[in-house]
């Protein structure tokens, strides 16, 4: 039997970091994405030359060339400051886009599983007209029309993609609003809101922590493949997109600049991915405890 | 009787088994003996967990193969056949032909996308070669065999299409459809209604006496074993405590295990006698509890003002048109119901799935909408109210499974004003000493409990707000039987001490022959008998009450189980 | 048959209606702001009269609301102007590059659905093996490498270091030219179609009619590819368009690396030369085409799961 005494938050906290990383994947998916956040937030410090300084007497040099980790493009800048800027820019880009699909998708799934009827008619009219279309299409001729910018990028990205979160805190709001616990408050007088801060809002809060990974790696794709285009950074800001694409002009003479942006992407799209499957399999685990 | 024949269909001896899961094994039998002789029909009775479904599984090791262990010395013979030192490929010719199980829910015993007719021609063509047409021609006979009333059209449907009892009747056929030595029965009409399961045992019964087939009967139910068996085990954690003939077992018991099981049977003795308890038999040192005196007859006044009254209350569900999205007039679900319930008294609502007895509850409460009037204290009923409160079928369901105990019994409480945390945590100790917790496991979670610790939680959550009326919806469905009598037992001692009223709505006339004063039979949405419970059961009026009686599977003879009148 | 096929087309043409409205006028404003039409229609330093005379012409100097309900006017003729930089219908232009477009994208989904549906049962029936689980990794990486970064790995590495193929462009004859662009784009809806088939097939394989199966003597392969495998498909069919959806996505930019002539490569034309016309065809037939695949997919599915067969749309 547990003691009567209550756990204090700290050693909680600990209780569940614990939990956590006794699942394989999830630890391995939270030390990437540490590795990575951390590159992201101090990366600044870590370069070693200006992104954008161009040195035309040293272009082109290889992996591992004297004072650039990376080596240099073909206007002779730092590969390795670039990809650290690259990186700032693509975190900073696919978060921003994430909360806002986060916070639209959840509302408007919330609003229709609790409120059946005509709302959730059209809120799942809405999101089916918003997923079937193809977003990467809605984004370029969005941001083209609009204009270069990080504002717009994320906006864009961030009002086009968020159907998975409305489907996904739709299907499982339902189900939880079905189950008899809420049934018994709604009957005991348990208002609205309490029944959707007490009951519905704690039980999503494991999926929705998986699609925001997932979705992460999803919005990382789509930022770099603008970028890539052309589209959504402005010209000259140095985004794996843009480093990709002025790399194929010179893949006879240096491919090595391909494999720099494009490792670069590869892995932290993977990391979010790890790091998304580890929480879905912690949570499955979890579950098997609490509802076995 | 039939005595055991010379050579056993199955011998199993020291039969001990560990299970892992998650790293750590468990055993899970130990030490079972099992003999079924041919044309034998054998009863293997015990409540979850006992290992009744491993030991049946174990004999066409169908057990996955990294997680069972089982143990030395341990022998499993079938036709005299060692199991246990099969190959695979032995072992496939064997099930479904000399040994088939019929599964306890056929909706996904089956496959959901293949159409009966290929799922039957598949098992009898694997194991009985031949053509196509000889094989529909074979299952044609099996399903009218199992007085399927239009066999082509079963064969061409998909299992979605079919009834319950009708898809178990299809499992039936399939489990006789190559002519086995041994049919295993895993809990097999415990899903289906009472009626519906008195005709499927009688087929199973028949079949299997006209073809000489033994089956094994895995059941927790005495009433089934006791119109079906010739001979009974009982196990309780892992191990047969008993054996015999199925009349001299219920009889007599001699096991304390199996005598506390009995005697937690609801609606054999006095209605609302104290029911014993499996633990405190157990914990006795084998003796059983006496058995409570003759309670003083419940004096109810039949002109005190009604608590709760409906008067020809009904609802219709509108039924969606696939087309245009308009509702079409439909069939009430429950149809001018007017019912009573006084104060302090226990009314039973009693139907078969499908009856309208949850739409009536429903609607009630106002989760749907309704024709007629629902009044509380003569007054329209408008939920939520205090003194209405309500008690669901599953447990596990009614509690979030995030919350901690105290939080969850006290829930109601907040509806009122904010109340402190240490106030709410004092409040749900109190609550929980109510129902019989210890007050140390307020901060537990749900999963932490055992299934009736959970349901005495959702009782406490009830009483927190001193209702004077319980909606109880199948509260003691999903229980064992043993943790069904002390459900019961709270139930009744509550309604003693506090003079609470009870609806409580069951399909089990055991259970509500021991709890309720007064009863209401449904059928169709239509309340179709009601009366004092004792009078009602002992002559019934109404056709349909009569054959929900006789459907019943029965402990005793008809005279013997006339109720004692208070 | 034909009673079925109409409850399921007529909602659906419903819903269709409300896409293409909601489409064409969420375009028509968002252009609209973008900038005067009237300046990229005159081209570089026209002279005010010029762009009055254009305005005028094209009737941009009308209220706004009133060009709107001219435009959706038009919209519903299906006429859509002539492209600006080359003058010839907006809609033929489009429809010229539609046949590439699908080609490529049915190319692709072809590949991944012949390569996902036997992969993934595979993986799925003993996931814990090692040789499966070395497969799963790949297939997890593959899942996380964007489709248009593996695009120019494989120009790369096929194409420019061991020449078996050529890197860029498209002939109808050819098929050496088909390769590489149905590859890259294959692997935008493969993994994650392969990992969904996978998954499903494992949770298949724990269902109760598999227990039935094996107590009635069914080897594994029949388990495996006659029950679980149909259940696990349906589970993952109503994906299959939105993996649609998808590849059309990637085609866009797929097309544009491989100068491959569709639909995708005409957008990124047409945009970047901001020749608007062209862009709100293409707008609209992506919409139909998505949509049509879409109806046609849950139609198929419908008929296939017999648990859906008589359900409402």
């Amino acid at each position: 039997m547990r003691p009567v005494a209550q756990a204090s938050g700290v050693s909680r906290l600990w209780d569940a970091a614990r939990r956590a990383l006794s699942v394989a994947e999830l630890a391995l998916g939270i030390a990437l994405f540490l590795l990575v956040l951390l590159l992201a937030l101090f990366g600044v410090a870590l370069q070693t030359h200006d992104p954008m300084a161009s040195d035309l007497m040293r272009r082109f040099l290889p992996f591992g060339a004297e004072g650039h980790l990376l080596g240099t493009d073909h206007m002779g800048r730092d590969m390795w400051s670039r990809m650290l800027a690259g990186l700032q820019w693509s975190m900073a880009c696919a978060f921003t886009a994430n909360v806002i699909n986060l916070f639209i998708g959840a509302t408007l799934g919330l609003l229709a599983a609790e409120r059946p009827g005509w709302t959730r008619n059209v809120v799942r009219q809405v999101a089916d007209i918003f997923q079937a279309f193809p977003s990467l299409v809605a984004a370029i001729v969005v941001v083209v029309v609009i204009g270069d910018g990080f504002v717009t990028l994320v906006l864009t990205l961030g009002f086009l993609s968020w159907p998975i979160f409305m489907r996904v805190v739709y299907a499982e709001a339902s189900s939880l609003y079905s189950r008899d616990f809420v049934k018994a408050a709604r009957l005991a007088g348990v208002s609205r809101l309490a029944v959707m801060f007490g009951h519905v809002l704690p039980g999503l809060r494991a999926s929705l922590l998986v699609i925001f990974a997932l979705h992460f790696a999803a919005l990382l794709i789509a930022e770099s493949a603008l970028s890539f285009l052309g589209i959504g950074a402005p010209l000259g800001v140095p985004t794996w997109g843009n480093s990709l694409a002025e790399s194929r002009q010179y893949v006879l003479v240096a491919p090595q600049l391909l494999l720099v942006p494009a490792g670069a992407i590869i892995f932290t799209v993977i990391t979010m991915n790890v790091l998304g499957d580890g929480l879905a399999a912690y949570s499955r685990r979890r579950g098997r405890g609490i509802e076995p | 009787m039939s005595a055991a024949a010379p050579l056993p269909v199955v011998e199993v001896r020291s039969l001990s088994l560990r299970m892992s899961r998650d790293r750590s094994a468990q055993e899970v039998l130990h030490e079972v003996g099992l003999r079924i002789g041919a044309g034998e029909i054998v009863g293997l009775v015990g409540e979850s967990g006992s290992g009744k479904s491993v030991t049946a599984l174990s004999l066409l090791r169908l057990l996955p193969a990294g997680v069972a262990r089982y143990g030395e010395g341990a022998r499993i013979s079938v036709l005299g056949r060692d199991i246990l030192a099969m190959g695979e490929a032995e072992l496939r010719r064997m099930r479904g032909a000399d040994v088939s199980v019929i599964f306890q829910e056929p909706m996904t015993a089956l496959n959901p996308v293949v159409r009966i007719e290929r799922q039957l021609c598949e098992v009898i063509r694997r194991h009985r070669g031949g053509s196509l047409q000889a094989a529909r021609a074979l299952s044609l006979s099996l399903l009218a065999d199992m007085r399927i009333a239009d066999p082509e059209r079963a064969m061409a449907s998909f299992p979605h299409e079919l009834s319950g009892g009708m898809r178990q009747r299809v499992m039936i056929a399939m489990a006789f459809s190559c002519d086995p030595a041994l049919i295993i029965a895993d809990e097999a009409t415990t899903a289906l209604d009472v009626t519906v399961q008195a005709q499927v045992l009688e087929l199973l019964r028949q079949r299997a006496r006209a073809k000489g087939t033994s089956v094994l009967l895995i059941t927790h139910d005495f009433g089934v074993v006791n119109e079906t068996c010739d001979r009974v085990y009982v196990m309780y954690r892992g191990e047969v405590v008993e054996e015999g003939l199925a009349s001299d077992i219920i009889r007599e018991p001699k096991h304390p295990y199996t005598r506390a099981l009995l005697s937690a049977l609801p609606g054999r003795g006095l209605p609302r006698a104290r029911l014993e308890t499996v633990a405190a038999a157990m914990l006795e040192g084998g003796e059983p509890v006496v058995r409570a005196a003759p309670l003083p007859p419940r004096v109810l006044d039949d002109t005190r003002p009604p608590i709760l009254e409906t008067r020809g209350l009904t609802v219709r569900y509108p039924k969606p048109d696939a087309l245009w999205g308009r509702a079409t007039a439909p069939l009430p679900a429950v149809d001018g119901v007017s019912l009573v319930v006084r104060p302090g008294e226990t009314l039973a609502l009693v139907g078969e799935s499908g009856c309208g007895k949850s739409s009536l509850l429903n609607a009630l409460v106002g989760l749907v909408p309704h024709e007629g009037d629902v009044l509380y204290e003569g007054a329209p009923l408008r939920m939520p109210r205090s003194g209405v409160q309500m008690v669901f079928q599953d447990p596990q369901g009614s509690l979030d499974p995030r919350w901690p105990a105290w939080r969850i019994v006290t829930e109601p409480l907040t509806v009122a004003g904010r109340k402190g945390r240490a106030e709410r945590r004092r409040l749900a100790a109190a609550l929980f000493d109510r129902v019989g917790l210890s007050q140390d496991a307020i901060d537990r979670r749900p999963h932490e409990f055992s299934g009736g610790q959970r349901q005495r939680i959702a009782v406490a959550r009830a009483l927190s707000v001193q209702p004077r009326l319980l909606l109880l919806d199948e509260p003691t469905s999903a229980l064992d039987v043993s943790v069904q009598a002390q459900i019961l037992n709270l139930l009744m001692d509550l309604q003693d001490a506090a003079g609470l009223a009870y609806l409580f709505v069951s399909h089990d006339l055991a259970v509500v022959r021991h709890i309720a004063d007064r009863i209401a039979i449904m059928q169709r949405g239509v309340i179709v008998e009601t009366g004092d419970t004792a009078t009602v059961l002992a002559s019934p009026q109404h056709p349909y009450t009569r054959t929900l009686l006789a459907a019943v599977p029965r402990l005793e003879t008809q005279d013997s189980l006339k109720p004692i009148r208070g | 048959m034909g009673e079925r096929l109409l409850r399921a087309v007529l909602p659906q043409l419903g819903k269709l209606l409300v896409l293409l409205f909601t489409i064409s006028t969420l375009l028509f404003f968002l252009l609209r702001q973008a900038g005067d039409p009237a300046y990229v229609l005159a081209g570089v330093g026209a002279t005010p009269e010029q762009l009055a005379a254009i305005r005028l012409q094209y009737g941009l100097d009308r209220p706004l609301f009133g060009q709107y309900l001219s435009y959706l006017g038009n919209v519903l003729r299906f006429d859509f102007g002539a492209s600006l930089i080359t003058g010839d219908s907006a809609l033929g232009t489009v429809m010229q590059r539609f046949p590439q477009t699908l080609q490529l994208a049915s190319m692709a989904m072809f590949l991944s659905i012949v390569v996902s549906i036997p992969l993934g049962a595979w993986l799925g029936a003993r996931p814990e093996r090692a040789g499966r689980r070395l497969v799963s990794g790949i297939v997890f990486v593959l899942q996380g490498a964007p489709g248009f970064v593996l695009a120019l790995l494989f120009i790369q590495l096929l194409a420019i270091q061991l020449m078996w193929l050529p890197s860029v462009g498209y002939s109808a004859s050819d098929w050496k030219t088909w390769v590489l662009p149905t590859l890259s784009l294959a692997t935008f809806s493969a993994p994650s179609l392969t990992r969904i088939v996978a998954a499903n097939v494992t949770e298949a394989l724990r269902e109760d009619y598999i227990r039935t199966g094996r107590a009635y003597g069914a080897p594994f392969h029949t388990l495996l590819w006659r029950h679980a495998l149909p259940n696990a498909l349906l589970g993952a069919s109503a994906l299959i368009g939105v993996q649609f959806a998808g590849l059309l996505s990637g085609s866009a930019i797929i097309e544009s690396i491989y100068s491959w002539p569709g639909m995708g490569s005409l957008l990124l034309e047409a945009v970047q030369t901001l020749d608007f016309p062209v862009v709100q065809a293409e707008v609209f037939v992506i919409a139909i085409l998505v949509f049509g695949v879409n109806v046609l997919m849950d139609f198929t599915f419908r008929r296939l799961d017999p648990r859906l067969a008589d359900a409402p749309a």
